[in-house]
């Protein structure tokens, strides 16, 4: 603790030292024109990666057109300022602010559609809607067509008479702005909506699964991304006076690509490491420049062969922690007190004895012609222990997904509660209370045990982005709470020791494990566990059962388990549905299931049932 | 209604060289799901083979060809095994952004080799055009059409029945299913690369002659133009890039013609963005969901 | 560890703040030379680079400006406007008294507004930059070059007395040297009554022309007019010989270095174009510089902005020698007040600081030489 101060001292001071030893060489002559023209442009390159890195560092989505929000953020600023019969010193911060807003309008509109696609599409269709920005600006006569906007006021000069001072005002200004807006990606990246893009770029699939509505939080980074471009863009059209739509090409998105990638997707400290860098280097090395361009190349390739993390992989400086001192400082310092502690996480305590918690009715779905599940018809009961067994590819998998909404039922019904909950997405079926885990673990592999756990609890929050990225006391308050309840859950689990080791690196039993704990975090009533014990040994499988057993009293859930080790099954389930071909061919009990004709059948073939029906007969 | 088909003519024309050029994208795609940014470079690099090979080296036209063709399937090989290889198992933002750096490496290389300067592609024949009541066909478009629906032909017969064909399409099935088949994935993949670049060296030599001038930054905008027809037809698949190729080179021509020539380019990826949105599996294209 | 790495971060960024510390008291005088010097435009810098480091060594050779031998430090902006602006910055600390630059229009306008904003504004004067925004409001910005919208009334004149009564203009509306170029030549053909039968555009990076082509074939033009540079010029002249389009064509001052980007010279002998300068001029400046420039380069100076960079340097070596220092309101009073003959006529700057100079029109050989046809006089 005494060690972290420290460096949050350290940290605060160099930057402080910085912005005051920029503003002495200004006063006494020691910082050329040249030196703070240079400044200008490496915060705006910050500005630009550190947002770039938020779709592709932090929503894992690579996107092509980031110099695109740019131009739009440009125009839009230098219009304003240009037509505003306002004071410099007043419209210019209102045209940044419009600027980054007609940015973040764009964005959304181009994430509205083209988020319903991933990776590689995603990418050539962000490079698509960057291209038609640039031709649209080039033939709009409000953008002054090919010719660009000229004579834009350029603000080293433009906020006081003496040049100096001017010069100040304006570092300042762009300082501070760069300073907040990574300030701001640093608190959001570290709220229930930064945990909820992170844990898509992992796992979109289990992300939604575990209650995170990934539509929407990829149109939120997209939207904040556009917007913190469109802030860079107004700063650069008032720095360079002059715009026109070429700037903003592709070869510009490539650009600030480039420097994303070096300094590592999904670590904003070395995208400003690597602008600071990439941008003064030319600079210092005259015979750079000429190379300039086969370098980076060289370097983007060499980087994603031998160490494809980038410069800082997903790390990140001590600047959280810097950021977190200095909130406890502010609030010590305006005795501001430390608010309550919110619990946001209470069981379902709805009393469903005797009632079904999930029924289906001949629920089915076909793709193209094939039927891969047909009329099956699902009970299940509070607290209950039901198997899902059968032959590998007679559709159990199918039904876990047709109940929590990966694929949308082409017939029949599930109810959940008493509700119908067909046609709701997955997260919102999930949110409704039916977890689940999978076959093939999906876990969020590079975060945290800990850090796992709390995206499920996404939807138990409220804060809004805002509040997450100022920090306010609702936030603190539920982040805390959170934060207490998600090492209780691990602790059920006896995981607690592990809170802080990364997913992907647990050992295999482990991880299954804290998937059913990931599962549990959501609150569900109804527990869908796939192959829990796939892959496990003897004992471990002992212990699984165990576990079941005491999350199912513990955590007031029912459980539907597919599985095919038949002394786990038979061992702790008090009634088996058995599927075959798509149907449920038996049901009951597992004394029932063991001597069903038909089950042998399906699992042994016909034959041989016939042989056993005799020896029986 | 002359002008017309005259425009149609030209479209085809264009449509042709994209086709040729969208094979390599779609065939690689298809094998290693990999949007090869680099392709559109190949072209440049045959473009500058034949204008080196014409006009200091002294070739003939078919040996310069020749010549084309083989220094792009070196380049093609040579990008395939030293840098996508290595990440066939990698995370595909890797890749992705590997195929951008090679794509970036190759022009600014021919950037410091050649100059920015554009070089004048050698005029091969003096040929007029041939008219026909009103209607105008030059001796270079009869060629490239000719030529490009002779090599899809030929790709189309080799994918289906020939036994490396087979091979092709087993492994852009199931990688590694194939593997255990016993087929070389390795010699498959760089085959695949080999054809698609010999297919670009020869739509290189087709673009330059309709278009002589060679410059390091000529690939990316017919490469690009040529992903989105492979896109439209639906990517890895054959006949789509062809069907692809020639939707987008006759819509091009005809919305400069009767649209605006303006707005040509912002058509273009307007075309792209409306498939990925209505269809994202392309014209062509079948369904696939990830196996959850 | 971590610390010491933003700690690390920060110091290094001091130590690069502490890099350009400005030059002391010099015994040359500096002159900066912004331009693009490489990418598709670099050529055009290079020229003006090659007419000015001719007269600097003519001038140094003969005893330099007021006693002390010019020197010329050359940046280039790489067609960026922030880069121009960034190395003006650089040049500046290095003690630059006056700029000639830049080469091409957007990078001039953006570094007018910055040696404008400087106190006093800084003295610039540019080669070929024939935007009319570059100099427009900018008491401190000149330039040695003839406008655009008179180079394309020439044009358009020329054509007229030529008996073309039906003309078609293909030109790129992503460019603002092509816009501009088109605007005035169809105002004036209106004026002069030729029709416009049909106009086609072409996007930036376009290479194929022929559906624009086609389109035109069909209005049937007696002459085209294409505003472009070179390299897309000789992709048109191409493609219209493919299609059969064989009408004459004209063009601007970018057409000049056609002759390097195209294969068969033939097709050039179909087109005229405006130049400043036309290396078969016969005034003595004119004769004397060709010799020089071959002496100095070992071929003729083929791109015209060498002799327009060749003036530049001349009027403002001049200025500097008028006004007896290097202080920037004094050149700039001197630069005003310019009346010499220089290799591409006498040039007097206007109320807007352009100058009142002739156009030479030229047309090619079949070896692609350039052929001398007339001057026109404003």
């Amino acid at each position: 603790m005494k060690k972290k101060t420290k460096s949050v001292i350290l940290n605060l001071f160099s930057l402080l030292f910085f912005y005051l030893l920029v503003v002495a060489l200004t006063f006494s002559g020691g910082m050329s024109d040249y030196l703070s023209n240079i400044l200008v442009t490496v915060c705006i390159t910050v500005i630009m990666t550190a947002s770039l890195n938020v779709t592709t560092g932090l929503l894992g989505q690579l996107a092509l057109g980031h110099a695109g929000f740019m131009a739009v953020g440009a125009y839009v600023s230098a219009i304003f300022t240009r037509t505003a019969a306002l004071d410099f010193g007043l419209s210019f911060p209102i045209s940044l602010l419009l600027g980054g807003m007609a940015a973040a309008l764009f964005g959304m509109l181009i994430g509205i559609p083209a988020l319903r696609l991933q990776g590689d599409y995603l990418a050539i269709i962000t490079l698509g809607f960057g291209e038609i920005i640039r031709v649209i600006i080039e033939n709009l006569s409000v953008t002054g067509g090919a010719k660009g906007l000229s004579g834009i006021t350029r603000m080293v000069r433009a906020f006081s008479q003496d040049s100096a001072v001017s010069s100040v005002i304006q570092f300042t200004f762009v300082f501070l702005i760069t300073v907040l807006i990574i300030a701001s990606i640093f608190t959001l990246g570290r709220s229930r909506h930064g945990r909820a893009i992170i844990s898509i770029r992992e796992n979109a699939i289990a992300a939604e699964a575990t209650g995170i509505p990934t539509t929407k939080y990829k149109l939120l980074a997209f939207t904040i991304a556009a917007f913190f471009a469109g802030i860079a863009g107004g700063l650069f059209a008032h720095q360079t006076s002059i715009i026109n739509a070429k700037m903003f090409g592709f070869n510009k998105s490539i650009e600030y690509l480039v420097i994303v990638v070096l300094g590592g997707m999904g670590s904003i400290t070395g995208s400003i490491i690597a602008s600071v860098v990439l941008i003064s280097l030319p600079e210092v090395l005259r015979a750079f420049s000429e190379y300039r361009l086969v370098i980076y190349s060289l370097m983007l390739i060499l980087m994603m062969l031998f160490r494809p993390s980038g410069l800082m992989g997903t790390r990140e400086f001590s600047m959280l922690e810097a950021w977190e001192g200095m909130e406890r400082f502010f609030r010590r310092l305006f005795k501001q007190k430390s608010s309550q502690t919110r619990m946001p996480f209470q069981p379902r305590y709805d009393v469903w004895e005797g009632k079904p918690v999930l029924e289906t009715f001949s629920l089915g779905i076909a793709f193209g012609g094939l039927k891969a599940a047909e009329k099956i018809d699902l009970r299940l009961m509070d607290n209950e222990i039901v198997g899902l067994i059968g032959p590998n590819g007679a559709g159990k998998t199918t039904v876990f997904n047709l109940l929590t909404g990966v694929y949308a039922p082409t017939e029949g019904q599930v109810v959940l509660l008493g509700k119908p909950i067909n046609g709701k997405m997955t997260h919102q079926i999930t949110q409704d209370g039916i977890a689940r885990t999978f076959q093939n673990i999906r876990l969020f592999k590079s975060m945290t045990a800990l850090e796992n756990i709390k995206v499920a609890f996404h939807s138990r929050m409220h804060y809004s982005p805002l509040s997450g990225i100022l920090r306010n006391a609702q936030c603190l308050s539920e982040e805390r709470g959170i934060d207490i309840r998600a090492r209780e859950l691990l602790r059920v689990f006896d995981m607690e020791d592990l809170a802080e080791v990364r997913a992907g690196s647990l050992p295999y039993g482990k991880q299954r494990k804290l998937e059913i704990c990931r599962a549990l975090a959501s609150n569900p009533k109804v527990l869908l566990l796939d192959e829990p014990a796939a892959g496990m040994n003897p004992s471990e499988t002992v212990e699984l059962m165990q576990t079941i057993k005491t999350i199912r009293h513990q955590f007031s859930v029912a459980i539907l388990l597919i599985e095919h080790d038949m002394r786990l099954v038979m061992g702790i389930c008090e009634r088996i549905y058995v599927l075959n071909y798509g149907r449920v061919i038996a049901q009951g009990s597992p004394e029932e299931i063991r001597s069903n004709p038909e089950v042998i059948a399906a699992y042994l073939g016909t034959r041989k049932a016939e042989e056993e029906a005799a020896v029986h007969a | 209604m002359n002008l017309f088909l005259n425009q149609l003519i030209n479209g085809l024309h264009v449509g042709s060289i994209y086709a040729l050029i969208a094979l390599g994208y779609t065939m690689v795609y298809g094998i290693v799901k990999l949007i090869n940014f680099a392709h559109g470079d190949i072209l440049m690099i045959g473009a500058y083979t034949a204008v080196v090979t014409i006009t200091s080296l002294g070739f003939s036209a078919p040996l310069a060809m020749l010549a084309t063709v083989l220094c792009c399937v070196v380049f093609g090989i040579v990008i395939e095994r030293v840098a996508y290889k290595p990440l066939r198992s990698s995370p595909r933002i890797s890749s992705l952004i590997t195929a951008i750096g090679v794509s970036m490496l190759l022009q600014n290389l021919a950037l410091l080799i050649f100059g920015a300067q554009s070089r004048p592609f050698p005029t091969l024949h003096r040929i007029p055009p041939i008219r026909f009541q009103g209607l105008q066909v030059s001796f270079i478009t009869l060629l490239t059409i000719a030529v490009s629906l002779a090599l899809m032909a030929g790709l189309t017969l080799f994918v289906k029945a020939g036994k490396a064909g087979k091979a092709m399409r087993a492994v852009s099935e199931d990688y590694n299913t194939a593997q255990l088949m016993g087929i070389n994935v390795n010699t498959t993949i760089t085959l695949t690369f080999a054809i698609g670049c010999a297919l670009a060296g020869i739509g290189s030599f087709l673009y330059c002659m309709a278009y002589p001038a060679v410059s390091p930054t000529m690939g990316s905008l017919p490469g690009l133009k040529a992903f989105i027809s492979a896109v439209l037809g639906g990517i890895g698949i054959i006949p789509g890039a062809i069907l692809g190729g020639f939707v987008m080179g006759i819509a091009e021509s005809l919305t400069k013609a009767y649209i605006s020539t303006q707005m040509s380019d912002a058509v273009v990826y307007g075309i792209l963005i409306i498939v990925l949105l209505v269809k994202p599996t392309g014209l062509l294209g079948r369904a696939s969901r990830e196996k959850v | 560890m971590k610390r010491r790495s933003l700690i690390t971060l920060l110091v290094a960024l001091a130590l690069i703040l502490s890099v350009g510390a400005p030059a002391l008291a010099e015994d040359t005088i500096k002159i900066g030379g912004i331009g693009v010097l490489s990418g598709d435009y670099g050529k055009y810098g290079i020229a003006v680079r090659e007419g000015v480091d001719l007269y600097v060594k003519q001038i140094n050779a003969a005893g330099g400006v007021l006693g002390k031998p010019v020197e010329v430090l050359w940046e280039d902006t790489q067609a960026d406007a922030a880069t121009a602006i960034s190395v003006f910055y650089r040049l500046k600390g290095q003690g630059i008294v006056a700029v000639i630059g830049g080469v091409l229009s957007g990078e001039s306008i953006a570094l007018g507004q910055v040696t404008f904003e400087e106190n006093p504004p800084f003295p610039q004067i540019s080669a070929s930059a024939s935007h009319p925004d570059v100099t427009a409001g900018r008491s401190n910005v000149f330039r040695t070059c003839f406008l655009d919208p008179f180079q394309a009334k020439s044009i358009a004149q020329y054509m007229f007395n030529e008996g073309v009564k039906k003309a078609a203009v293909m030109y790129d509306n992503a460019n603002d040297y092509s816009k501009g170029l088109y605007d005035n030549f169809v105002e004036k053909c209106a004026e002069l009554g030729v029709e416009i039968v049909a106009e086609a555009s072409a996007a930036y990076g376009e290479k194929d022309f022929k559906t624009q082509l086609t389109t035109i074939q069909a209005a049937g033009p007696e002459a085209v007019f294409l505003p472009y540079y070179g390299a897309e010029a000789a992709l048109i002249l191409a493609q219209a010989n493919e299609i059969g389009l064989n009408v004459r064509f004209f063009g601007a001052d970018g057409i000049a270095d056609i002759v390097t980007a195209i294969a068969d010279k033939n097709l050039l002998t179909n087109i005229s174009y405006t130049d400043h300068f036309s290396t078969e001029a016969e005034s003595e400046m004119a004769v004397n510089f060709v010799k020089a420039f071959q002496e100095e380069y070992g071929r003729l100076p083929d791109i015209s902005f060498s002799a327009t960079g060749y003036d530049a340097a001349m009027v403002l070596c001049s200025a500097i020698q008028a006004a007896g220092s290097t202080d920037s309101d004094a050149i700039v009073a001197a630069l005003k007040a310019t009346d010499i003959t220089a290799v591409s006529g006498k040039i007097t700057f206007d109320g807007n600081n352009n100058p009142i100079k002739s156009t030479f029109l030229n047309s090619f050989n079949a070896q692609g030489e350039k052929v001398f046809i007339t001057q026109v006089d404003p």
